[in-house]
């Protein structure tokens, strides 16, 4: 191994650690309503997804979002997709098109609009896609996985479902293992000057 | 199919050392990690602009021309711009295609890796796996930065300036 000369701090090492309570959110979704954690008494977590209108990997990736959806919130984990990117800097990103994209796909989940990116910023999401698995307990929502859906984000024939074992893993009172996993993305577009 | 590859990088580093202005498609070969890491460390006194792309990346394809520039300023040092594109396999003809329609002058390569979670913290720990991103590395130097960022021109120079004059 060569000399390392790391001269740039993690890119996540800002935002929240497996095992930290999140602190709720309400943020405005595509049909105009406030969408809050607390919307969701009976959940038993969340799949929170940061996730936009224009990278081609998210965009790949909708159909799994959905799908996660659709198998998920029965069981008590619904999914909420927040869009981290400023439309000032990619205005193909803005509100209106968001709701067009939602209404395209026929997202089955919110998909907030994160007009600050403070939310963003605080789960310490640095690309789209980029899931985060909240487990619900008396102490409130914890985070309990960080990363891909699955191994194959760039192609669609995944062998392992990382979010799928996960929320299995929780499901029989147990932590993921893997907690964090990494995968090719688009970079968050930041306001400039943040 | 390695020894092909090896061939296209023989090729593609005699046009690039006769000045790259002959007009020969390149081909872009797929490389492995293992095979990237060892031609960084065997570059000798050469300080490689490893540069992780994808044709479906915006940002990255916009920042491409800066990469380029920074090529033919510094032409006379020893650096050397590599193009890593993280497309899948299966698009390596679109790369090809892309790489042509550009008329990239720098080196292009294909990272033939499909483990996310196995190279993309090889390549850096501090890789969340967001492109555009670039490692700076010299071996004789003894220095491997990395930064997970969009450059600028101006910022792309001042940044390999300032890591080749620690």
């Amino acid at each position: 191994m060569m000399g390392l000369a790391i001269l740039f701090s993690p890119p996540f090492d800002n935002g929240y650690q497996i095992g930290d309570t999140v602190e709720d959110f309400r943020l405005k979704n595509v049909d105009g309503k406030m969408v809050s954690l607390a919307d969701y008494p009976d959940a038993k977590g969340f799949i929170v997804v940061f996730t936009c209108n224009t990278c081609p990997v998210a965009v790949a990736n909708e159909d799994r979002i959905l799908a996660l959806d659709g198998n998920y919130k029965p069981k008590g984990y619904p999914v909420i997709a927040i869009n981290p990117n400023d439309a000032g800097v990619e205005p193909r990103e803005s509100y209106e098109q968001m709701q067009q994209r939602a209404k395209e796909k026929g997202f089955t989940f919110p998909y907030l609009l994160d007009p600050d990116q403070t939310v963003s910023k605080r789960f310490g999401a640095t690309h789209t896609p980029h899931t985060f698995l909240l487990q619900r307990t008396a102490e409130g929502n914890t985070l309990q996985y960080i990363g891909a859906i699955d191994n194959d984000s760039r192609g669609g024939n995944p062998d392992t479902k990382f979010l799928e074992d996960a929320i299995a893993a929780l499901d029989q009172g147990k932590s993921p293992d893997p907690n964090t996993t990494r995968a090719v993305g688009c970079t968050i577009k930041w306001k400039k000057g943040t | 199919m390695k020894k092909n590859a090896q061939m296209i990088i023989v090729a593609t580093a005699i046009l690039l050392s006769t000045g790259g202005m002959v007009a020969v498609k390149q081909r872009v070969p797929l490389i492995t990690l293992d095979e990237l890491e060892r031609r960084l460390e065997n570059g000798g006194d050469t300080t490689f602009v490893v540069n992780l792309w994808a044709t479906w990346c915006a940002p990255c394809v916009a920042e491409m021309p800066h990469f380029e520039r920074l090529q033919a300023k510094f032409r006379s040092k020893p650096l050397h711009v590599l193009f890593v594109s993280v497309d899948a396999r299966k698009d390596l003809e679109a790369v090809n295609r892309f790489v042509e329609a550009r008329k990239l002058k720098s080196e292009v390569l294909l990272l033939d890796e499909q483990n996310e979670q196995e190279f993309i913290p090889k390549v850096s720990p501090d890789w969340s796996g967001a492109i555009p991103a670039t490692l700076f590395v010299n071996n004789s130097m003894d220095f491997r930065v990395f930064k997970e960022q969009e450059f600028d021109y101006q910022e792309l120079e001042r940044t390999y300036l300032s890591i080749i004059t620690q």
